[in-house]
């Protein structure tokens, strides 16, 4: 699914800061990876590549067979609308649409009818349990509510992949177990998931663990507990 | 295409700081409003001044006699000389430019006695054809005609206020007898000028005029006339004729082709254009103004949006996360300054067409006398063009907030630190 090869990645902000030096990784479809490191470590770089939100200096980025590189903006747009679901650390939500708005939003922009794309939207609310919360503003809801309105918002155009940064990093414990349960829940439907995290517990939640170690991979451990 | 979303939308953006986008669209409406205000003013002044001129023909100009300041062929300067109506025919048949001349008397200041009123006004020697340069509006009877002229009658056509000196209000003056120059003359008709901006030798409603020919006869002058008014052709404009004119006059008078002064003239077509030049000053002037004042309002929406577009970073990079396309956020910041500006200028279109309607109706329709003020409304392809600016304005606004906009990378989403 997710193929990266001697990827590169330079900041020139001030003093060059080479974060990602020749990484390589492969992710297959249907795995739930966890990439963790310290800070600094390239992790949420590597993400953002992923994520086709940030460029890379060289190497090559395959994300389902195709090649990722040098898109334009519009393109790189139509990827991420088509292939990947986000799901933030700060959910993200457009606070003044209530939460079926909210999962509707990718598909207002492939520019789907607004019935069909609200009845689609209702499906996946329903998938999370929200469904009687439709009509609520994100300001309405409780930070577990909130992240699971923004699970939604990623499948609804049925992506590829899921990609994740941090998503029980606002949560407490309790909320945070719920919604690695409702992500492990996505991924045995068959859906590949990436997800960054500092937090061992919730990585452990994973079936892969991805390590990164100064821009390039340190370990990657299988995690047989993951799929339970 | 309707796009409820999009419109929703722009709703909540402009309504969730409802102050600040009051006072900003408050700066669009007062530009479009004080366009509006001028270009309602500008009009009424330039209308007022026309209908003071309108129905003369404007293609005319007057020429007079001065003693001459040039010696010429032997006749020494400042020598007095006169026009003749052999003048005017010769005019007429060796210009075929010109439509038709008007000869003019001018009679002195007289007293006038009709019964046991009197009053004392000027006198005018006039033609028939001055009718046809300048319409007359007769309140009784008729103007002078050329059966007047012919057989010398002793007959007058009283201005208006000389009328309602010597007579009862609402008396009907026609055949009645008025005594000047000892002599008695018939009323034929009192006239009111149509056109009170153009006079000459004093208004129409304040003078008597009798057929040239009494004067002539009165003062036992000959054929001599004093103003000979030039109507040109329709085709032809009075500029070109004015110094055909004065050349053949002079030639006939022995006047020194050089002489200025001893031949002037008024053209009235040269007056007209310009106050037609003024006017249209006027118009640009406001035009200039009024944009300028409407740029002030347009700033000031292009920076409220690119306010909003600040607040709205993290928003605007979650939606470009999700598939929104560039083109897509920059037709959305476009459309809200666009809704921001339109509204607020047509409420300012239509707040400064009620304004001076209720001008027209309450103030300018009650003023009396000479009115220099008529119709202060706006054409109706100065309010197009007002509101296809208004609409410019609001895409004007909107490009810079839409560029910075497209600066905001789906990245900016993802940075905690915002």
């Amino acid at each position: 699914m997710i193929k990266l090869q001697g990827i590169n990645k330079t900041y020139n902000n001030g003093a060059p800061l080479h974060v990602l030096k020749g990484l390589n990784l492969e992710i297959q479809t249907g795995e739930f990876a966890a990439i963790m490191g310290s800070s600094g470590s390239g992790k949420s770089t590597l993400l953002n590549i992923m994520g086709i939100l940030d460029d890379y200096d060289s190497g090559d980025y395959y994300l389902n067979d195709v090649l990722i590189k040098d898109l334009s903006e519009k393109d790189s747009a139509v990827y991420r609308n088509k292939l990947i679901g986000f799901v933030f650390q700060s959910f993200n939500l457009v606070s003044f649409k209530n939460a079926l708005e909210n999962v509707a939003l990718p598909l207002y922009y492939q520019g789907m009818k607004r019935s069909r794309r609200n009845k689609v939207a209702m499906e996946y609310l329903d998938r999370v349990g929200l469904a009687e919360w439709a009509n609520h503003l994100p300001s309405e809801l409780s930070g577990g509510q909130k992240q699971r309105v923004a699970i939604a918002r990623s499948l609804v155009a049925n992506p590829r992949i899921i990609l994740a940064d941090e998503p029980t990093g606002a949560l407490d414990s309790q909320t945070s177990i719920e919604v690695m349960q409702l992500l492990q829940e996505v991924n045995r439907d068959g859906m590949t998931i990436v997800m960054v995290t500092h937090d061992p517990e919730m990585a452990a939640m994973s079936q892969k663990i991805i390590k990164i170690r100064d821009g390039i991979i340190g370990s990657i451990d299988h995690n047989h507990n993951g799929k339970a | 295409m309707f796009d409820l979303d999009s419109w929703q939308e722009i709703w909540i953006t402009i309504t969730r700081n409802k102050r600040r986008s009051l006072l900003t669209a408050f700066g669009v409406f007062w530009g479009i409003f004080m366009l509006v205000i001028m270009l309602g003013a500008g009009k009424g002044l330039s209308e007022g001044i026309a209908s003071d001129t309108q129905g003369f023909s404007e293609n005319s100009a007057f020429f007079y006699t001065n003693n001459t300041s040039e010696p010429y062929k032997g006749f020494r300067k400042g020598r007095y000389w006169e026009m003749h109506e052999t003048d005017l025919d010769v005019l007429e048949a060796q210009i075929k430019d010109i439509k038709y001349t008007v000869p003019f008397l001018m009679g002195p200041s007289v007293n006038v006695a009709h019964s046991d009123k009197t009053t004392s006004c000027r006198t005018k020697g006039m033609s028939p054809l001055y009718e046809k340069m300048l319409p007359q509006h007769m309140l009784y009877g008729r103007y002078l005609n050329q059966i007047d002229v012919n057989e010398r009658r002793k007959v007058c056509v009283v201005g208006r206020k000389v009328y309602e000196e010597l007579f009862k209000a609402n008396e009907n003056p026609l055949g009645q007898y008025i005594k000047m120059f000892n002599i008695n003359f018939q009323i034929i008709g009192i006239a009111e000028p149509t056109v009170s901006g153009v006079n000459i030798n004093g208004r129409d409603d304040e003078v008597i005029a009798v057929p040239y020919t009494v004067l002539q006869q009165i003062y036992n002058s000959g054929d001599v006339v004093h103003l000979v008014g030039v109507v040109a052709q329709d085709n032809v404009r009075m500029s070109q004729l004015e110094d055909q004119v004065k050349t053949l006059l002079k030639t006939r008078h022995n006047i020194s082709p050089t002489d200025e002064f001893a031949m002037e003239s008024i053209n009235i077509e040269k007056i007209f254009n310009r106050f037609k030049m003024l006017f249209t000053g006027i118009s640009v002037l406001i035009w200039i103004v009024g944009l300028g004042t409407l740029l002030a309002g347009v700033v000031g929406v292009s920076n409220i949006i690119m306010v909003t577009v600040r607040e709205r970073t993290k928003e605007i990079g979650v939606r470009r996360a999700i598939g929104a396309k560039p083109l897509a956020i920059m037709i959305q910041i476009i459309k809200e300054s666009t809704t921001l500006t339109v509204l607020a200028g047509f409420f300012g279109l239509a707040f400064g067409v009620l304004i001076l309607d209720l001008v027209d109706r309450f103030i300018v329709s009650n003023m009396t006398g000479d009115v220099f003020f008529k119709n202060p409304q706006i054409e109706f392809t100065s309010a197009v063009a007002a509101a296809l600016v208004i609409i410019l304005c609001g895409i004007m606004a909107g490009i810079l907030p839409a560029y910075r906009a497209l600066q905001i990378k789906a990245i900016d989403a993802i940075r905690e630190e915002d």
